[in-house]
């Protein structure tokens, strides 16, 4: 007789037991993936996020594992350093997600544009067999990466020149640029190619979703790898300062490139921003609604003024 | 400040001389893995090698099945194999679901390890990312699937290496409800700085401008209510088990910041020009309500705004991208107001 479903499940903690099968199961994994069965301990705590003590109770409940039948019997221990797993009695393929990481290799996925054929290959081999692709994500970001991930992770890796068409805040549409490649840098408002300019012979950023086109070229990157320096560094060298003055009752933007803030006996302060992009900083003044102004210098406030007419 | 405890399931005391469960859960995993063949329930419930064998044989039933749950809860799923034909009474054999348990080897190519393992690293550099216990767990499990792994791609970016021990309790416990599906009780300090407990069932989980997020049921207002992780003071028990329903898009909660405020909603339509991708639509409207190009090519955005005035400075901030308010007539009055102060601003 088919068994009746149980009508209610007890409240249970996740219990102490149910972590060290995690442990112990996590540790197995990780050794039988290495090719000699070892692994440092100190790297497999890191990767099993816990104490040194708790790998020797994961180490110790594994080194009890044994098959009567079979004979098979798991042998670890750990020599210096190391962790290592004798044997092929205990050797343990990598489990699959769970539903919780399968949901996050899904937003992964779709979040950076991969391959149709890469996805499905991913999605058979790892994703738990109860997740259904077609479902609605359950978890989700708001930082964009644009569709052309793969080509610029291909390019990155492959040390090769590219040409980007891209459009800057601004502009009305893209141009066309040819970049070296440095690197992909994620910040808390975007994420952005760290590149060189190959005309210009300078470095830039160039937020990923603004990019409209990338053809990786037949030629390598020549520009050397060189730090790329963070804005708030890059608008202090090179961006215009601009004074502003903000109403007593509203907080002082969380900008890049804000350096001396100042009170003022009314209760506003006044505060210098370094920006590269004037049109960026007249749509948040804009967009604070008469509460922010733009003090100086007298040609910003003066085009400030002539954009807002043009709405 | 927020009373930052662990989880009650992660206060690790000392270790404890035996743990018979862990011990019994683990070994059951070790024989059927190791079995040449399915193992019948008899010789499985008689074995006290294995932890069972107490003589009481519906007692050593109860606890293999519950044995089986655990490990399921883990990912590990034993099959039930009956011979063809075989009657209710016959006796059951037990094999490892393989094709449930374990990830397929073979099918992930070293190229698409490779691409993976630099999407994880790009998400697990986006700042207040709840996201870092999984990220990590695919990490490792996609270089695992590969038979041979170069070890460069073992190798974690600097930039996105952290001390593992460190990681936040919290958000580990929320993973685990969230993965097995399980109610869970909270203590949650809202932004007022009030004090509350609830018992939430977690249907998704998003990271927002540096901050992780959860959306999930509240029992408190029977609701769909969006929780900011750092403000959970302490997470408890597992609950109950629970559905997500079908419609739930985590999406939908990536708030906007008209949508701070209480009362009705108006339904704002916003345009933007052709010449805009797909991509930078989606990432000024992070995918909320509905954009679409008209016939003429240009993107039409219709979305729900609690806060005209808010809505109107949204629009505002991006408009050297070309973003227009089309109604209702408040929130074009409101953007026309919001520019009209502006200019007699810079007037005086």
């Amino acid at each position: 007789m088919p068994r009746k479903p149980r009508k209610q499940q007890r409240n249970t903690a996740l219990t102490l037991s149910d972590t060290r099968v995690d442990r112990a199961i996590r540790l197995l994994e990780l050794l039988s993936s290495t090719e000699d069965s070892l692994v440092a301990a100190n790297e497999a705590a890191r990767q099993l996020a816990c104490t040194d003590a708790q790998l020797d109770e994961a180490i110790e409940l594994i080194s009890a594992l044994a098959d009567r039948e079979s004979g098979a019997r798991a042998v670890i221990f750990r020599d210096h350093g190391d962790i290592v797993l004798a044997g092929d009695g205990a050797h343990l393929t990598p489990l699959r997600l769970s539903l919780g990481e399968g949901a996050v290799l899904a937003h992964v996925m779709g979040s950076l544009a991969l391959d149709a054929n890469v996805r499905d290959r991913l999605s058979r081999a790892l994703l738990p067999l109860a997740h259904t692709g077609g479902d609605a994500p359950l978890v989700a970001g708001s930082t964009s990466f644009g569709t052309h991930y793969p080509a610029l992770r291909r390019a990155l890796e492959g040390h090769r020149r590219c040409r980007i068409s891209y459009r800057s805040h601004g502009e009305t549409a893209p141009r066309e640029r040819v970049v070296d490649p440095l690197s992909i840098d994620v910040t808390g408002d975007g994420a952005y190619l760290l590149a060189q300019d190959v005309e210009k012979n300078a470095p830039r950023r160039y937020r990923l979703e603004r990019i409209g086109r990338v053809e990786v070229l037949d030629e390598p990157a020549r520009s050397a790898a060189c730090a790329v320096p963070a804005v708030a560094d890059s608008l202090r060298a090179s961006g215009t300062a601009i004074e502003l003055e903000i109403a007593p009752d509203k907080p002082i933007p969380a900008w890049s490139g804000i350096e001396q803030a100042r009170p003022l006996a009314d209760g506003s302060t006044r505060f210098t921003v370094r920006t590269s992009s004037l049109p960026w900083l007249y749509d948040h003044v804009l967009a604070a609604g008469g509460a922010m102004r733009i003090i100086a210098p007298a040609d910003a406030r003066d085009g400030l003024v002539s954009y807002a007419r043009s709405l | 400040m927020a009373d930052r405890h662990a989880a009650e399931a992660y206060d690790d005391p000392e270790p404890m001389p035996v743990d018979e469960t862990a011990q019994r859960l683990l070994n059951l995993l070790f024989v059927l893995n190791a079995a040449p063949r399915p193992l019948a329930t008899e010789e499985i419930v008689s074995d006290s090698d294995l932890g069972y064998g107490s003589g009481n044989r519906a007692s050593d039933l109860r606890k293999f099945r519950r044995d089986r749950e655990k490990l399921e809860e883990r990912g590990v799923y034993i099959a039930e194999l009956k011979t063809p034909g075989s009657s209710e009474t016959e006796q059951s054999a037990w094999a490892l679901d393989r094709a449930r348990t374990f990830a397929a080897g073979g099918l992930v190519r070293e190229e698409d390890a490779r691409l993976l393992v630099a999407a994880i690293d790009a998400h697990l550099a986006v700042p207040g990312s709840p996201f870092e216990p999984p990220l990590r767990a695919i990490r490792t499990k996609a270089l695992e699937s590969l038979e041979a792994v170069e070890g460069e791609l073992s190798v974690e970016d600097e930039a996105t290496r952290r001390d593992g021990t460190a990681r936040d309790a919290i958000t580990d416990a929320l993973w685990t409800a969230f993965s097995l599906r399980r109610t869970i009780k909270m203590r949650y300090t809202d932004a007022a700085g009030k004090q509350s407990e609830r018992v939430i069932a977690v249907y998704g989980i998003f990271s927002h401008e540096s901050a992780g997020y959860i959306a999930a049921l509240d029992d408190a207002s029977g609701e769909v209510r969006t929780f900011r992780i750092d403000r959970i003071a302490r997470l408890g028990a597992l609950g109950s088990p629970y559905e997500i329903p079908d419609a739930f898009d985590a999406r939908a909660y990536l708030f906007l910041p008209f949508d701070l405020a209480s009362g009705p909603t108006a339904t704002a339509v916003f345009t933007l020009p052709a010449e805009r991708t797909e991509a930078e639509v989606q990432a000024i409207t992070y995918g909320r309500g509905r954009a679409q190009r008209e016939a003429d090519g240009t993107w039409s955005w219709t979305v729900e705004a609690r806060d005209v005035n808010a809505a109107a400075a949204f629009a505002l901030s991006h408009a050297h991208d070309g973003m227009r308010p089309q109604g209702p007539a408040p929130l074009v009055d409101a953007w026309r107001a919001h520019i009209e102060r502006t200019v007699a601003a810079h007037a005086s």
